[in-house]
């Protein structure tokens, strides 16, 4: 039982890298030895909270049993929490993980566990400690843990190049491996020496730093997967994040020599589109055309990248967004600003 | 293999490949789920793959347990040894997929 225990791999411990900033995507496979030392000690760290929980809850044996059952995920008579949030909520939170800035995810699990693990066993004593308050805080942390995995892992191919997708990943389980191994150990030594309750308290301290270690990670932008190439219209970017897109209309005005386009989104939602207009002003400055675009930051489309005009005098205009419209703007504008006649649309994952 | 040995050792050693068998699937199947679905679906696909892992594994542990209890060790391993088999085979399908995709 003991081992099963330490070998329960749901305490997956946080991910902790410190990158410099001046890395570049497929460049900076050596940066990532201090980000393995760095997370093998906050694992470390983060492990010594399994034994000291269970001692914690040493007075009651039905309290033992269960935060070892919650460990091992074994426990026939109380349905593991631990093991229920991320079968029933892993598909919704992969959604949010999604759409929703992944280290929003990774730091507020982190602090939401550090509340959770530290500070509420702290503040109840072991008297008023029941069965039913260890199964809502079982419960919590498990749902904290379901987002925080499926975060971290969606965070490796913005951390590293596809080349050492593999490499990372074996990197987060064995340094996970050696914080299970280790820690316990040294949660022995502190519990002896100073008591569960500091050790658990130490243990939120730890989720704590954790959260600060990620905060210090600067994740990169989005890059094309290796998967099949689809083209537009297809069925994959029609159910691509419920929100596909397709190249509806094209035309080309014949005064101002500007393609115009129709991106129309599947689905549509109030808030999912951003009105965007290309403008030609050669000639009779006609040649005005719609561009409702995918909106901003919602990470179902990450970039729609459109050169529509036909001068380097053309101008493209579009609403304000957050920092991923800023970036297509960005591109929006060059391409105009290029001159080239093609009009071209593309999603790019 | 371990059905049939009663050498120490040699299960210890048999129980060494296991592990790093089973400690290698999961950074591959997570470095092929990162590379081959679109950037901004892993989140999504992960979340799936943590749901059907967790639920494999809760299923697991109850049918092997009562496996085990009902026919004895040796069946029980047996039937771990034929889930190892198909998951390897499995895998090869799949890697032999991406190859000739």
């Amino acid at each position: 039982m003991r081992d099963e225990v330490l070998a329960d791999a749901d305490d997956q411990p946080r991910f902790c890298v410190a990158r410099r900033s001046d890395t570049n995507r497929g460049a900076r496979g050596a940066s990532l030895a201090p980000a393995v030392y760095a997370r093998f000690w906050i694992a470390l760290a983060q492990s010594t909270g399994v034994p000291s929980g269970r001692r914690y809850l040493e007075p009651g044996p039905p309290l033992v049993r269960v935060f070892d059952y919650r460990l091992a995920g074994e426990n026939h008579h109380h349905r593991t929490p631990s093991y229920d949030s991320p079968i029933v909520l892993g598909p919704l939170i992969g959604v949010y993980v999604d759409r929703l800035p992944k280290k929003f995810f990774l730091i507020g699990s982190n602090v939401f566990r550090a509340v959770l693990i530290g500070i509420i066993p702290c503040a109840v004593s072991t008297d008023t400690f029941t069965v039913n308050l260890l199964y809502v805080l079982v419960l919590l942390d498990a749902v904290a843990m379901a987002t925080f995995s499926p975060a971290l892992t969606s965070s490796v191919p913005l951390i590293v190049p596809r080349a050492q997708f593999t490499a990372a990943n074996a990197l987060i389980q064995s340094t996970t491996s050696l914080g299970i191994i280790f820690g316990p150990a040294l949660s022995g030594i502190g519990i002896a020496l100073f008591g569960s309750q500091e050790v658990l308290c130490l243990n939120a301290v730890t989720y704590c730093v954790a959260a600060l270690c990620l905060g210090l990670v600067r994740l990169g932008t989005l890059q094309p997967s290796a998967g099949p190439k689809r083209t537009d219209g297809s069925v994959w970017h029609r159910s691509h994040g419920g929100a596909g897109l397709r190249r509806d209309q094209t035309t080309r005005h014949p005064a101002a020599g500007c393609h115009r386009g129709v991106l129309r989104i599947r689905r549509q939602r109030p808030d999912d589109v951003v009105s965007g207009l290309c403008e030609k002003a050669v000639g009779s400055g006609a040649g005005r055309g719609g561009l409702p675009l995918v909106r901003p930051g919602s990470g179902a489309a990450a970039h729609v990248d459109s050169r529509c005009c036909g001068s380097p005098s053309g101008t493209c205009r579009t609403a304000p967004g957050s920092s991923r419209g800023r970036a297509w703007r960005a591109r929006w504008r060059s391409g105009c600003s290029s001159g080239r006649k093609t009009s071209t649309w593309s999603v790019c994952s | 293999m371990l059905v049939w040995t009663k050498d120490l050792y040699l299960v210890g050693l048999l129980m060494i490949v296991i592990g790093g068998g089973m400690g290698a699937f999961t950074p591959i199947a997570w470095g092929i789920v990162q590379e081959l679905t679109p950037r901004m679906m892993v989140g999504r696909v992960l979340g799936l793959y943590s749901t059907g892992a967790m639920t494999a594994a809760i299923s697991g542990i109850s049918m092997f347990g009562q496996v085990t209890e009902r026919f004895g060790e040796s069946t029980g391993v047996a039937g771990i040894g034929a889930t190892f088999l198909l998951t390897a085979s499995l895998g090869g399908w799949l890697s032999w997929s991406i190859r000739n995709r």
